[in-house]
């Protein structure tokens, strides 16, 4: 029998109503099975000995992609809760080699299985396993048929785009805090320019505190859902970011502030497997845009909590770091890798904020608040030109 | 319906296809040469299965033959053809 993968964590399960629950996790590939004791023993044993316990080997097979209704959803990606395990099954050696073998718990050799922690080549590359924007994306469109695209709005907006959700992580964490931080931090009547506003919730959150808001994104669709529901003091505008002269109409030293959230990401890790933009013409127009002692702030996915494993009991979760300085599965640059091509660019940063769960909100799944209260799941950075 | 002539056409209509001769344009491997991209693929794969009145599963989505022009006609060939 092949051995089980150095990468493979054991997680007990087991409770007085459903006793002897393990859970077998490779944390890289975040697949899983779950099985008894006498699964372990076998296990441990080299999986060559023919004892009394092979023949009371009982398997669940337990792995869900929790990330295609909600990308935010449980990233550990198995079922949690064991009642929802059902009987599962007894397996001989041969079948649980089969299932260890499928949920890339066990590998013969050691090269081939590393040598697919890659990016896909396509979004029906099966070989590598993708990062987490591929695994979305090949899951949405392989499995539910539907476009990745209108996953990222679902998953953060209320079907009318008018609020954010409540209940889920981006109500419980980026609104609630942002609330918070635009009032602290955004005090007086500015000029904003929102990049990559979408359908200008947050431009029109920022009007409605007394700013003068631009609302700017490529997407002719969710401009015209902004421009639908603006607000007085917000307006919106239709021009490819990132290119270079996209926004050299608009007046230069003119914004106190440019404010992009969850799109800076993109110039690191792009979604596709295409090369990034450029992040020093995005950087170059925001510089023109920005007045003398205007800031540049941005709201990113957290470089080292962002889609970490909920590990550990329920109301005290840890985590488990697999990745930093090459991502493999990550969609966020690392905060060197930020701060150094934000600095190669001219910016540096002078305020920066770690986001956290707001105690006096909720999220349908309690596990994703309780760790969201310890963990930042995204940081507000506040950028200014040298 | 001509299988063959349909999904040639359908993938020059977004770049051409790279081969002097028909045999070079059934090998080429349309997504390794960018003729259609990732979120074209689900264009593609739906207008294919309307077209041609078959459903892929994910097993025919992932398979080697899928990715190259002949490879994804004989797919199709084979899900028009009843099972015998």
């Amino acid at each position: 029998m092949s051995l089980l993968l150095k990468d493979v964590v054991v997680l007990p399960e087991s409770s007085p109503a459903f006793p002897d629950r393990w859970v077998l996790m490779n944390v890289m590939t975040r697949t899983c099975l779950g099985v008894n004791s006498a699964v372990l023993r076998f296990i441990g044993s080299g999986g060559t000995e023919p004892t009394g316990d092979a023949e009371s080997m009982r398997v669940w097979e337990i792995h869900w992609f929790s990330n295609g209704e909600e990308l935010l959803e449980d990233p550990t990606r198995y079922r949690r809760s064991p009642a929802e395990w059902g009987e599962g099954r007894v397996v001989d050696a041969a079948a649980l080699h089969s299932l260890l073998r499928k949920w890339i718990l066990v590998a013969d050799d050691a090269a081939p299985y590393r040598a697919r922690f890659a990016r896909k080549t396509s979004l029906l590359d099966a070989q590598h396993f993708g990062n987490f924007h591929d695994q979305v994306g090949s899951y949405l469109m392989l499995q539910k048929r539907t476009s990745p695209s209108a996953a990222w709005l679902r998953q953060k907006f209320t079907p009318d785009l008018m609020a954010i959700r409540g209940d889920n992580l981006y109500g419980a964490v980026q609104d609630a805090a942002l609330t918070d931080y635009f009032a602290r931090r955004l005090t007086g009547s500015l000029r904003i320019v929102d990049l990559g506003c979408g359908t200008g919730f947050f431009a029109n959150r920022l009007a409605r505190m007394g700013h003068r808001v631009l609302g700017i994104d490529p997407n002719a669709e969710y401009i015209e859902i902004a421009r639908r529901q603006a607000v007085p003091g917000a307006e919106f505008l239709v021009r490819p970011i990132g290119q270079a002269g996209a926004l050299e109409a608009l007046q230069g030293e003119g914004a106190d502030v440019v404010f992009m959230s969850d799109a800076l990401l993109f110039y690191f890790v792009p979604v596709s497997t295409k090369e990034p933009p450029d992040l020093g013409v995005l950087l170059a127009e925001i510089r023109r845009l920005l007045k003398p002692g205007g800031r540049f702030i941005s709201v990113e996915p957290h470089p080292v909590f962002y889609l970490a494993p909920w590990m550990g009991d329920l109301e005290w979760p840890f985590t488990v770091v697999t990745e930093y300085r090459h991502r493999r599965f990550s969609s966020v640059p690392s905060f060197g890798q930020l701060f150094t091509a934000l600095a190669e660019h001219g910016f540096l940063l002078s305020w920066m904020e770690e986001l956290y769960a707001d105690p006096g909100r909720t999220t349908a799944d309690p596990r994703a608040h309780a760790f969201a209260r310890e963990f930042p799941l995204w940081c507000s950075l506040e950028l200014t030109p040298r | 319906m001509n299988v063959q002539t349909e999904v040639i056409a359908y993938l020059e209509q977004q770049r051409p296809i790279p081969g002097a001769t028909l045999g070079e344009k059934l090998a080429c491997r349309y997504l390794d040469q960018g003729i259609i991209d990732s979120m074209g693929i689900v264009t593609m794969i739906a207008d294919f299965e309307e077209r041609f009145g078959i459903r892929f599963d994910a097993d025919h989505m992932q398979s080697d033959a899928f990715a190259s022009v002949g490879g994804l006609i004989g797919i199709i060939e084979g899900l028009r053809t009843p099972a015998s």
